[in-house]
């Protein structure tokens, strides 16, 4: 009995309970739903790590929905590259659940929020998953629309804006992935990726994917918030709550956008030089300019929205060279980046949730009250700006060499050069928030709750230890899991076929 | 194995430190104070045994080149002459500066300080570009953190080091991405690469960035004289005086001998003597006017590094061997003034040179200690600076034999170094003759702790120029694998400068004339009146009365007829808004770009869907122009 879609059935019908009962009982709804929402997120970070024994034992875990076989039915499909992202998300889900127990008492409601998180680790999971486009489509989707929901969760004035725009943005994306995805089935007659994967490799003509490869990479890019498809991410990230803004920066752009792009083109219709140098020109883009809007930003989470879209400029730039060490490299800044972003949101919200505020030039003097949150925001912004030894250093490096070799200097260049400003600007906020005098306003300011602590203080440990991450013995099981996933290219249809016992 | 210790141990018992209970440290003799000094003290001679040990290495494969298509790392450290004499020099410094910081009273300080020193041994050690990288940035957050110590206001500076240092650390590691691609490895004793075609040249570029952002020459050195008015006085007399300039010129050092080969008079060697001779004049020149102490021995600092980077531009031995002497007689004169400076600010609580004077008979020993360091940095016979400086000017005459044009820098040496004399004239004047200020009369000579450090760096000025062979015979020759006889002969040829023989005649002559002075026993003084080399003094109010305002000559102001020169002037002031500053500039121009692009960031919907539908249309015009029209 293989346990996979579990992935999708825990949280999905955890959401449904959740909901069910804050909205029924609900004298006891915040307690109730704190302890299941945890729980079920727990369970998933500890399934998926099960998962990634199995997957590295096995290469890869195959289940038909139903029973059914390719090409008619549904198949799910975990090789490395979704286990990788899977465990990205449930561990940033988890952590996420955990500081909001603390951190959500702020808002009404805290059963909504719980059942629309869960929602969309079902959805993300989901993409991870799923071995067909559509289901993967839908997946998308349901992520998406949970995640417009959570932006608009305070309801204020700019919220409520934000996730407008958001919306509207986010779905001109999905309809770019629906149309295309309409016309690949409409030339190939199937929807199962390793089917379509087979069909476009038999065919020589290519001219018929021209079209909807660009609509992918238009979708996929407004999904991943790549320059110039950014605009919506500096409004919607900083607007919701925290844990959410962590799962937003730290997860869903990457699942949506990033997984989508290299699923669909490595493995399904298969790279050119054109796409990969679109690609790269996307990354080019994203890191400079949005280090640049970075610079200067007085709300700090408004910042670390900018920062994102400089960092998955990072991981794009791995995917976009296309060789081993930079699809690996593209992997490890992914993970690092969700790392240290997810920290950073979350001492965002701490620092608002004791201080009220997140203008850093109403802020100052916060390592005297707050001296934890003091060093989980020092570690994690030296992580962002590429600072050794803490992780971000080395999956820096990896891409910087990455791309020297692949003989792209100016994108070696432009990395160098966002990873200093990165830094200026990380310093400066810094210098203003956490040094210097406290306002008179803030002098009774407290140290945060241990919920908030606990989930805060993994993930900075976390910043510090990812560089293990390239150890030989580590590596074999995570990094190259991935890497060999993406790599194996459009062979990836006949390994599906194979392993459904097809060939 | 015994590599390790001068890294781990340092490091471990500074971060064990970080977590002692408490914030300020009570009494004067704390547990912290005795265990920093128990941990230098062990690592010290840790780095004598390593030094006697000769070469070795350490090596653990990390990540292995074989199984993957990314570089090889591995922990690999390597002990030979030239490193094991840069990590007994470095450790002999920390040693010195925590005997001098006993009655520091923050806990961080300490803890921070051993952390560095364990981070630079790391830097000294290894034989691996990441290994480098990753003890480089650790150095540079540690600076952030110990600046950040500082008197008020020091966020700034120490915001302004980190960017600096750790923007450059970028670099570095694109130049070592470089350097990989060359040559396939990141093991440094594996690199050697002509210095010819593009991409060497850039690699080369982008480390000497790195190296001269850490020593801090010219254009890269801004950050040096902020953090010198703002941090610690003692971890100015370790980092900047000491600590950076090891690690900086070290590396140099194997930049310019092993990863590349640097050949006298080529585009790169003309490159660095620029740098070099620019640095060694406009910083000085900058010295001149400050009326800070601390910020004046930063810009003299960075001048001093122009002499080595020049040194080291020659490309021939014995300039390289004058570089590198350079770099430890600077290190021991600019730490012990940079603690002569830290006495007299504990004593008066004033670093204005304006406001000090007089101080001579009342702290006699630091004024000892910073005459003959003054006098060792002016490059006075036969003091350590004399011996390295004419060193240099040897290799400078050597290259001009082959490249005539070079001459040029050798003047501009010689220039600055008459400028190095001015400047610190002027400071010894405004510290320790002069008027002394009412409320300085009881001022008294600084502890023991402090008196100790200082008292052996002088010496080590005066030994270092008296017996100037001994070190480049045993110490500086060897490092750089110059055969010990070639070293002499090297030495021989220094004109017909004998250091020991010099002192003896110069003592000699002393002798000769004060007994001559004794003997005549002067009867009649004459009085003539003030000369001040032709400017014109206020007169006094009254006869004899040296009091008053006007009648106050302070030597801050020695120099300012040179300002009245409109061009100097002007230069100057638009070197106070620090149009000199490479990190301002670039601040104001990426502030600029930023600005610009912010407008896009509208805010507006409409405006935001035309961002994404013109994206998506250029996108699909040229995927639809590559394959349908040009293919």
């Amino acid at each position: 009995m293989n346990l996979i879609p579990l992935f999708v059935i825990v949280p999905l019908a955890g959401a449904f309970v959740t909901y069910l009962v804050g909205s029924i009982f609900k004298k006891i709804a915040d307690l109730f739903c704190d302890v299941l929402a945890n729980l079920i997120t727990a369970f998933l970070f500890a399934f998926a790590i099960v998962s990634l024994f199995k997957v590295a034992a096995e290469k890869n875990i195959i289940h038909f929905v139903g029973g059914w076989r390719p090409p008619i039915g549904i198949t799910i499909f975990l090789d490395g590259a979704g286990i990788f992202l899977l465990i990205v998300v449930t561990g940033i889900g988890f952590l996420s659940s955990l500081f909001a127990i603390d951190y959500m008492k702020r808002y009404s409601a805290k059963y909504k929020f719980y059942a629309l998180l869960l929602l969309m680790t079902a959805g993300m999971a989901g993409i991870c998953i799923t071995g067909d486009l559509f289901n993967m489509f839908v997946f998308i989707e349901i992520s998406a629309i949970a995640s417009y929901a959570l932006v608009a969760f305070g309801t204020e004035h700019e919220e409520l804006e934000a996730a407008f725009k958001y919306m509207v943005m986010g779905e001109i994306g999905s309809l770019m992935i629906l149309l295309s995805i309409a016309i690949i089935y409409a030339r190939t007659g199937t929807l199962n990726m390793a089917d379509i994967s087979q069909t476009v490799a038999a065919n020589p003509e290519r001219a018929a994917i021209v079209f909807p490869s660009i609509l992918f990479i238009i979708g996929f890019a407004i999904k991943a918030a790549l320059v110039p498809f950014h605009s919506w991410l500096p409004d919607a990230h900083p607007s919701a709550p925290a844990p959410i803004s962590a799962m937003l920066s730290g997860v869903v752009i990457k699942v949506l956008g990033v997984y989508g792009l290299i699923r669909v083109f490595y493995n399904i219709i298969g790279v050119t030089p054109i796409i990969s140098n679109i690609l790269l020109v996307l990354a080019g883009l994203s890191m400079i300019i949005g280090v640049l809007l970075q610079l200067g930003q007085n709300d700090i989470k408004r910042l670390l929205a900018y920062c994102s879209i400089s960092q998955i400029g990072y991981v794009l730039l791995g995917f976009g060279l296309g060789t081993p060490l930079g699809i690996l490299g593209g992997f490890f800044h992914l993970i690092n980046h969700a790392v240290f972003k997810a920290g950073l949101f979350l001492t965002s919200g701490a620092i608002e949730y004791a201080t009220g505020t997140r203008d850093i030039n109403k802020l100052g003097g916060l390592n005297k009250k707050m001296p934890w949150t003091s060093v989980f925001w020092y570690i994690g912004s030296f992580t962002a700006s590429g600072v050794p030894p803490f992780a971000g250093f080395w999956s820096k490096l990896i891409l910087i060499i990455a791309a020297i070799l692949a003989k792209s200097y100016i994108l070696a260049a432009i990395a160098a050069a966002s990873a200093i400003l990165a830094l200026a600007s990380f310093i400066r906020t810094q210098r203003r928030m956490l040094a210097g005098e406290l306002p008179e306003a803030l002098t009774g300011i407290k140290e945060i709750p241990l919920s908030m602590k606990t989930s805060l203080a993994v993930l900075t440990l976390l910043c510090i230890v990812l560089g293990l991450l390239l150890l030989p013995p580590v590596r074999a099981n995570i990094l190259d899991l991935a890497k060999d996933a993406v790599m194996v290219g459009t062979e990836y249809g006949r390994i599906v076929f194979e392993k459904a016992g097809l060939l | 194995m015994i590599l390790l210790l001068p890294i781990i141990l340092p490091f471990l018992i500074g971060l064990l430190i970080l977590f002692y209970p408490g914030k300020e440290l009570k009494s004067v003799k704390n547990p912290i104070f005795l265990i920093a000094l128990l941990t230098m003290l062990i690592t010290f001679i840790v780095s004598i045994m390593i030094f006697s040990q000769g070469r070795v290495n350490y090596v653990i494969q990390v990540v292995p080149t074989t199984d993957w298509s990314g570089p090889g790392i591995s922990f690999d450290l390597i002990g030979y002459s030239f490193s094991n004499f840069i990590l007994f020099a470095l450790l002999f410094f920390g040693l010195l500066i925590t005997i001098y910081s006993y009655n520091q009273k923050q806990k961080n300080y300490f803890a921070y300080l051993l952390m560095t020193i364990g981070a630079s041994s790391l830097a000294i050690l290894s034989n691996n570009l990441v290994v480098l990288l990753l003890a480089w940035g650790g150095v540079a957050i540690l600076l952030y953190l110990l600046v950040g110590l500082g008197r008020k206001g020091a966020e700034t500076a120490a915001n302004k080091a980190l960017v600096m240092v750790g923007g450059s650390d970028v670099l570095m590691l694109l130049g070592a991405a470089f350097i990989y691609f060359q040559t396939g490895t990141l093991t440094m004793s594996e690199i050697a690469i002509p210095l010819q075609g593009a991409l060497p040249i850039i690699a080369f570029i982008l480390l000497l960035i790195g190296i001269l952002t850490k020593a801090g020459a010219m254009p890269f050195h801004s950050w040096i004289p902020d953090v010198a008015e703002y941090a610690p006085v003692p971890v100015l007399a370790f980092l900047p005086g000491a600590l950076d300039k090891l690690l900086g010129i070290y590396l140099l050092a194997r930049l310019t001998l092993d990863l590349f080969k640097l050949t006298p008079g080529s585009a790169m060697s003309i490159v660095l003597m620029v740098i070099g001779s620019i640095t060694i004049v406009a910083a000085v020149a900058m010295a001149l006017f400050q009326r800070n102490l601390l910020k004046f021995l930063g810009f003299s600092t960075v001048s001093q590094v122009g002499y080595m980077v020049l040194g080291f531009g020659t490309g021939l031995t014995l300039g390289i061997l004058g570089g590198l002497f350079h770099m430890v007689n600077n290190a021991i004169y600019k730490s012990c003034l940079f603690l002569g400076s830290g006495a007299v600010e504990e004593r008066t609580g004033e670093l204005n040179l304006e406001k000090l004077g007089g101080l001579s008979r009342l702290m006699p020993i630091t004024f000892t200690t910073f005459l003959i360091s003054s006098l060792a940095i002016a490059g006075i016979p036969p003091l350590s600076g004399f011996a390295s400086k004419w060193l240099i000017y040897q290799g400078m005459v050597e290259l001009v034999k082959i490249k005539p044009y070079t001459l040029i820098f050798l003047l501009a040496a010689m220039f600055g170094s008459i400028l190095t004399l001015a400047s610190y004239l002027m400071v010894l004047h405004s510290i320790f003759f002069g008027e002394r200020p009412a409320e300085m009369a009881k001022v008294k000579e600084v502890g023991f702790g402090k008196v100790l450090p200082m008292v052996l760096l002088a010496l080590l000025s005066v030994g270092f120029g008296v017996f100037a062979q001994l070190p480049i015979r045993y110490w500086l020759g060897p490092s750089l694998n110059i055969d010990p006889k070639l070293a002499l002969t090297s030495l021989n040829l220094i004109g017909l400068w004998n250091p020991t023989l010099a002192t003896i005649l110069i003592l000699f002559g002393l002798l000769l004339g004060f007994i001559i002075y004794m003997l005549r026993r002067v009867r009649a003084v004459k009085v003539s009146e003030v000369f001040i080399g032709g400017e014109t003094v206020a007169t006094p109010t009254r006869p004899g009365a040296i009091d008053t305002e006007e009648a106050k000559y302070p030597g801050t102001h020695f120099y300012d007829t040179i300002r009245k020169v409109k061009l100097f002037d002007d230069t100057y002031k638009i070197a106070d808004k620090r149009f000199f500053d490479i990190y301002e500039q670039s601040r104001a121009i990426i502030g600029l770009l930023a600005r610009a692009l912010k407008r896009f960031q509208s805010g507006l919907l409409p405006t935001y869907l035309g961002y994404i539908f013109l994206g998506g249309l250029v996108i699909l015009l040229i995927v639809f122009l590559l394959i349908f029209v040009f293919k």
